[in-house]
């Protein structure tokens, strides 16, 4: 019996409204009548207008039916994490501050979209100003987990995470400069690419950290993920820092063999501290690339992978007051306590060590990809060492203890935000709380597209990424 | 020369920056600037500072080429 339609894939969709077997405006009522069904358990939707995702649905038939297919993602229904502006919509930012902001252009990233024919139809919750990887929010909703609503969806993406699992859009951005991608992600149980620094504008997204945040997309599977990645993907003369490396076609030889792709194992820090259940499941995935031909090396990492956690969290906070420096002084009740208590930590840091922060990037950079990619192509290690937890009452306090847990849940992501590379996040199965678990491939500056290789041939081995959360 | 976990000057920094910071809320932050300062301490033994850290961009751009053997990043 086929899937309906709201639980087929994004390229699934697109395959089907390019040859006439669904219309734009099917896809997107049967997305609105979930988002009405499920969407107020999960607390995902910031905004939408429904009326208005029909008339760009119609208007989207209408034009393919005079001019063909407007591009890959013609008449599929989208929604962004609510930092992506757009000439005169509310971009909200998970704000108190800037919950009336109107922006006057458009981020790059959806003006891509847009041309590729992509319905852009929510705003999604998200984390305050995209400061946070649990999900929580203590000044606008926090979204639940599709697959228990009790627990983090993660974040900063969170809105975007559970979205995209629970079936009410067929992708969706987000952004990464600590993690905020690839947490929700291994929290809901999708596929979330943190690409190269510079290998997507960041025109028209809020800033936190100009050092660090990147821009990428969190679909179901790899290939939509690809897919996505290579309509936003590019240089933009509206971003200086974006890369004028060409972007490859990441859906050409996505479905390759992986015989002697060479797949590197920590020995070191990415191990540290994990939960026996999630280290199971993390490396029974190497068995599965073992048995499809992929060689599996040992790697010693350096000992400076071990300061590069600290070090994005450090750089994130001072960039980040630096930004935040006019209202966290004139609106410091409007903030979150989390989020004013870590953008503090900005304001309390001295210049020096910042410097140092920034200085080191490109020394540890260079030991790293001599240890590792000198060696082999993709590293693969653990994304979240611990099961996924639990929302609390506690998640408001902004203590040591808190400070520590998200020390924890970043120990796997902010390192590869600090190299600047690209990372791949690949669900891997469900730990004992009935909560997804997912693995991490890092790849070589710019090479996304080995990463969507290898993540393919283990999701089509395993299948985890066709599981749907019961809501 | 002031430390960040020096209580007092955070206190004092809250105040300049007219942040209604109880020391307990302050507390925490500069613990972890401090933590912060001795990990990068540590990191930074054994390597020379002779980076511009605004040629990082650049950086990946150049290790691209030698690492991207198919042609993708040409």
């Amino acid at each position: 019996m086929s899937r309906p339609i709201t639980h087929r894939t994004l390229d699934d969709i697109a395959r089907e409204i390019a040859a006439g077997h669904l219309s734009s405006l099917e896809v997107t009522d049967a997305c609105l009548a979930r988002i009405e069904q499920v969407a107020p358990k999960l607390d995902c939707i910031a905004d939408m207008d429904a009326d208005a995702a029909r008339t760009a649905a119609r208007r989207s038939d209408q034009a393919r039916r005079k001019n063909g297919n407007a591009g890959p993602l013609d008449g599929i229904p989208l929604a962004h994490k609510d930092m992506y502006y757009r000439q005169g919509r509310i971009s909200g930012c998970g704000s108190k501050i800037r919950a009336s902001f109107v922006p006057d252009h458009t981020a790059t990233a959806l003006q891509r979209l847009d041309r590729a024919g992509a319905l852009d139809i929510a705003r999604l919750n998200m984390v305050e100003f995209a400061l946070g990887v649990t999900g929580h929010n203590d000044v606008m909703p926090t979204p639940r987990n599709p697959w228990n609503t009790a627990h983090f969806t993660g974040g900063s993406s969170s809105g975007s995470g559970a979205a995209v699992a629970a079936r009410l859009v067929y992708g969706a951005l987000g952004s990464d400069t600590g993690g905020s991608i690839r947490l929700p992600a291994a929290c809901c149980g999708l596929v979330g690419m943190k690409p190269t620094l510079g290998r997507v504008s960041r025109y028209g997204a809020m800033p936190l950290s100009h050092s660090l945040d990147t821009v990428g997309p969190l679909t179901r599977t790899v290939r939509d993920n690809a897919l996505l990645l290579g309509v936003i993907a590019g240089t933009d003369g509206n971003d200086p820092t974006t890369s004028p490396l060409a972007v490859p076609d990441y859906l050409d030889d996505i479905e390759g063999d992986i015989r002697g792709l060479r797949i590197g194992v920590p020995g070191t820090y990415f191990y540290d501290g994990i939960d026996p259940g999630v280290e199971q499941l993390v490396r029974s995935s190497l068995d599965v690339y073992r048995a499809a031909g992929a060689d599996i090396i040992a790697l010693d990492l350096p000992a400076s992978i071990a300061a590069t956690n600290s070090m994005t969290s450090l750089i994130t906070a001072v960039e980040g007051s630096t930004l935040h420096y006019e209202w966290l002084r004139d609106r410091y009740d409007d903030y979150g306590n989390q989020t004013r208590t870590r953008f503090s930590l900005g304001l309390m840091t001295p210049a020096t060590v910042y410097h140092q922060a920034i200085s080191l990037r490109t020394k540890i950079l260079d030991e790293f990809a001599g240890a590792v990619f000198d060696k082999v192509d993709v590293l693969h290690t653990p994304m979240i060492n611990l099961p996924v937890p639990a929302y609390s009452p506690s998640d408001s306090v902004a203590d040591q203890a808190f400070l520590d847990l998200i020390a924890r849940i970043g120990h796997c992501t902010r390192p590869i935000n600090y190299l600047g590379l690209p990372g791949l996040n690949v669900p891997c199965g469900f730990t004992d709380n009935g909560l997804p678990c997912s693995f991490q491939l890092v790849g070589r500056p710019f090479d996304e597209k080995t990463l969507y290789r290898a993540g393919y041939a283990y999701e089509q081995q395993t299948g985890w990424t066709d599981q749907a959360p019961d809501l | 020369m002031p430390h960040p976990d020096d209580t007092a000057l955070c206190t004092w920094l809250a105040r300049f920056q007219r942040l209604d910071m109880s020391e307990s809320q302050v507390e925490s932050p500069a613990k972890t600037a401090a933590a912060f300062a001795r990990t990068i301490g540590e990191a930074a033994r054994g390597l020379s500072f002779d980076t511009d850290p605004a040629t990082f961009n650049q950086h990946l751009h150049a290790l691209a080429p030698a690492y991207l053997k198919d042609g993708t990043a040409e």
